[in-house]
């Protein structure tokens, strides 16, 4: 039996097992072919013991051999998991019967030939179980190359993934170190968090900090010694907590540079373990953040001087009480815009008086108020150009202050920036306003605040001078009438007395005179227009009293009923010579509390007004009370007043009809208004052009301060005594339109 | 017999338009141009009109002393203090002023006779 070291591959390996040499010749004969390798076996001992380590592709087998014999061989071959496979074909010379043939195939066989054998039947039947043993060897082989090539592929790509991953893995590195190195407005840096020796600095460290990186080794906490000192302790408690806490922290601090400057710096710091040491080590970002800061401090210094400009503007506005005003101004400036104020003002056009000065220091603003201390103006006052000095020297002090008090005083004061402007009047520089700044520089913006602030000072002493002028104008107006209406009636007095003796002397026929009855009618007439003038006069003074705040009431108990019939019956004449009827509707028993010659005048006034505008028709006047409130109108029925000038018509020196056709100052409703007004209460018209006018006026019965809190009949008046009033100097220039 | 009426007035005009139409109604009348004159007369015995004044009509505004002085003036006097005194007065608020210097009434100048009757009789009668 020969063993074959490697057999070539499609080469079919055939096992031929037979006790006879002779057989096993036959069976080679028969079988020689190119493709068959044919292994003899003498026993079905010798064929297993080959089969240990061969896997032929068929055995052709004798049944009877001694020993073992074929079924015996062919079982043994099937129970060996190795060769279970392998297909046996048996060859028998034994008769046909079929109990052998089934125990033939009970043994494992594939097929049967019998001796003996047909050559050709024999080939045939070998070359069926070759070829597919030399397909099944190829199907094998094919797997196994298939699942080569698979495994192959997939060791190609996973070396490519890694190769990929490594590629990665480098650009980020190089990416993260181009960002790291990248920052250029910021440092990367680490430290050990036990040791605060420096483990990193980023590349920048020289061209932001002016340090270079071995400065940073030459000593531990390189970066906190280098801040500035009033940043570095909560930098140091930081870094303290940060290497005991996981959270990191964030600081906007100074830095001192090493050229002696200092740099705003945002720094984030947090922990994290050494990558070599595995240390604790804290890690940093310092960021510059300087102009970021210049432009904050920008905005608070904008903020500050518009916040400024708008109180000092509303301050300037509001007040014509000149000296406290500048004076509360100059307290306001400092600290927000300045450390230093002061107002001084040019009088007789000759001396500068200092109106007001504060500073931050208020010992030494008292001090120097004293001492009439004031930096240089003069210049200012006369060219009308502000002073603006962004950087005050020792130099520029040493001649502005020539006596030694004053520039010891300065010293005191250390002046940074100053910027003096003027007080422009009317094209005039009547004074100016001083700034200085001791810790933040002036800049261009604050010199455009001061401007601008020195223009509302002028408008505001402009304002408060014209206020004066106003307030003597109208007290000397007042007065004038005041005199004058006294002197107007003078006269008048002794006039109306003799023009009325000389009537009465008339009537009574102590005078025989022929034309007795025309001088009679003459005499009424002078007497009318006495009471006319008299009237006018009083009214001129009620004005001027009204608006001095000086109309005093006086409260008495009385009957509505009889003021009315009264004043009635006191017009009787006019009533009569106007061709009107009056009818009086009023019930009897109106008790009031109100200042009866004033509301008399009221009455008055709009029965004057109905017979001068409604001469011809009825005039009805009616009176009710209900729950404390009167109501009393004046109705005429005559030419009526336009829609457009019913509120005018309550104003100072308004008519509804125009020129000079109905006489009068035109202050009658205005008076009338006003008295009504001091008494809580009010007055209101409904009229139509050509259908008459109704006058109303809503009165409580009694007047009280206590009761009209909130009501319809709030007066300037309200919280005054009851009993004395006066009617309030603003109460004119909200008159029309009360109704 | 007949009342009394004290009429102090600097204007002549209308003392004298006052006396008249105060004496057409049969009352009797003394003047005086100011309350200085005024006072004197009572307070010198030796000027002491025979006849005591029922009501004086005062006019407030006078030269050398004016009708408040002498209201002041009369109230400390034991023959004026009794006496009514009406102020006369040419604005509309003569009523305060009558009342803030302690007169008994009051008269709104230019006055017409009918008011000025009416006035002495009202006070003449207490």
């Amino acid at each position: 039996m020969s063993k074959p070291a490697a057999p070539p591959p499609d080469r079919i390996d055939i096992l031929l097992v037979d006790d006879r040499p002779e057989n096993l010749l036959a069976l080679e004969a028969v079988l020689a072919a190119p493709g068959y390798h044919l292994i003899k076996a003498n026993s079905g001992d010798e064929a297993l013991r080959y089969l240990l380590d061969h896997d032929p592709a068929l055995i052709l087998m004798d049944v009877q051999m001694p020993e073992l014999d074929g079924y015996e061989t062919a079982s043994l071959i099937k129970n060996s998991r190795r060769t279970r496979e392998i297909p046996i074909i048996f060859v028998t010379a034994l008769n046909l019967d079929e109990q052998y043939v089934h125990k033939a195939y009970d043994h494992g066989a594939v097929d049967y030939v019998y001796k003996p054998f047909d050559a050709h039947i024999l080939r045939s039947k070998v070359a069926v179980f070759a070829d597919l043993a030399r397909k099944t060897k190829r199907l094998v082989q094919t797997e196994i190359l298939l699942r080569d090539a698979e495994r192959k592929e997939r060791e190609r790509q996973i070396a490519e993934l890694e190769l990929k991953n490594l590629k990665r893995e480098r650009a980020e590195q190089r990416k993260y170190r181009d960002l790291v190195e990248g920052i250029d407005h910021g440092v990367v840096w680490s430290i050990g968090a036990e040791t605060q020796i420096t483990t990193f600095v980023g590349p920048n460290s020289e061209k932001i900090l002016g340090f270079p990186r071995e400065a940073w080794n030459a000593e531990a906490n390189f970066f906190l010694n280098h801040l500035h000192p009033d940043d570095r302790e909560t930098f140091r408690a930081g870094l303290e907590r940060t290497a005991v806490n996981r959270r990191g922290m964030e600081f906007d601090h100074r830095f001192l540079l090493a050229n002696g400057g200092t740099l705003w710096l945002h720094t984030a710091i947090r922990r994290a373990k050494a990558v070599e040491s595995d240390r604790p080590e804290i890690r940093a970002l310092s960021v510059d953040i300087t102009q970021l800061k210049l432009a904050e401090a920008a905005l608070i210094r904008n903020k500050a001087r518009s916040d400024f400009l708008a109180a000092a503007s509303a301050l300037l506005a509001e007040s014509l009480d000149t000296e406290k005003t500048l004076a509360h101004f100059s307290r306001l400036a400092i600290g927000r815009v300045a450390d230093f104020q002061s107002v001084d003002v040019l009088e007789d056009g000759a001396t500068v008086r200092t109106v007001s000065l504060d500073a931050s220091d208020e010992g030494l603003a008292r001090e120097l108020r004293g001492t009439g201390f004031r930096f240089p103006v003069s210049d200012v006052l006369r060219t009308g150009r502000s002073r603006f000095v962004p950087a005050v020297t020792e130099a520029m002090l040493d001649e502005w202050f020539v006596d030694g008090g004053a520039r010891r005083q300065v010293g005191e004061l250390h002046p940074l920036s100053l910027i003096v402007t003027p007080i422009p009047v009317r094209g005039r520089f009547v004074g100016t306003l001083t700034f200085v700044a001791t810790s933040v520089p002036y800049e261009e913006a604050d010199l455009t605040m001061a401007e601008d602030l020195g223009r509302r000072a002028g408008t505001a002493l402009e304002n408060a001078a014209l206020y004066v002028q106003t307030q003597e104008a109208v007290r000397a107006r007042d007065e004038f009438l005041s005199i004058a209406s006294h002197e107007l009636k003078t006269p008048l007095t002794p006039l109306k007395l003799q023009t009325q003796s000389l009537r009465r002397a008339l009537n009574l026929g102590a005078i025989e005179t022929p034309g007795g009855e025309k001088i009679i009618r003459m005499l009424d007439s002078s007497d009318r227009q006495i009471a006319r003038i008299s009237r006018l006069i009083d009214d001129l003074l009620d004005i001027s009293r009204i608006n001095s705040g000086k109309m005093q009431l006086t409260f008495e108990e009385f009957l509505l009923s009889d003021l009315l019939r009264d004043t009635v019956d006191r017009f009787a004449e006019e009533i009569k010579i106007a061709r009107c009827t009056v009818t009086l509707e009023c019930d009897s028993d109106i008790r009031v509390q109100w200042d009866r010659f004033r509301i008399e005048q009221v009455v008055v006034n709009l029965l004057t007004n109905a017979i001068k505008y409604g001469a011809g028709s009825g005039i009805e006047i009616r009176a009710q009370e209900s729950e404390g409130v009167v109501i009393f109108s004046v109705r005429d029925h005559g030419i009526g007043i336009a829609e457009a000038d019913q509120a005018r018509v309550f104003g100072r020196f308004e008519r509804a009809v125009s020129g000079s056709h109905f006489g009068g100052l035109g202050l009658g409703l205005y008076i009338v208004t006003q008295i009504l007004e001091a008494h809580g209460g009010s007055i209101s018209l409904k009229s139509r052009t050509g259908m008459g006018s109704t006058f109303t006026v809503r009165l409580a019965t009694r007047f009280s301060s206590e009761d009209r809190t909130g009501s319809a009949y709030a007066s300037p008046l309200a919280n005054r005594k009851p009993t004395t009033s006066a009617v309030a100097t603003d109460a004119p220039l909200a008159a029309a339109g009360k109704h | 017999m007949s009342r009394v009426i004290f009429v102090i007035e600097d204007e002549k005009d209308i003392r004298e338009s006052l006396a008249e139409a105060i004496e057409s109604e049969g009352y009797s009348t003394l003047t005086a141009p100011n309350g200085m004159d005024a006072i004197l007369m009572f307070e010198d015995e030796a000027r002491i009109p025979e006849k005591m004044p029922d009501l004086i009509l005062l006019d407030l505004l006078m030269p050398r002393m004016n009708g408040a002085t002498f209201l002041e003036r009369a109230r400390r006097n034991k023959r004026l203090a009794k006496i009514p005194v009406v102020l006369m007065t040419t604005d509309r608020e003569a009523a305060q002023k009558a009342t803030k210097y302690g007169a008994a009434g009051h008269l709104h100048k230019p006055l017409g006779l009918d008011e000025l009757y009416s006035t002495i009789e009202k006070y003449c009668l207490h």
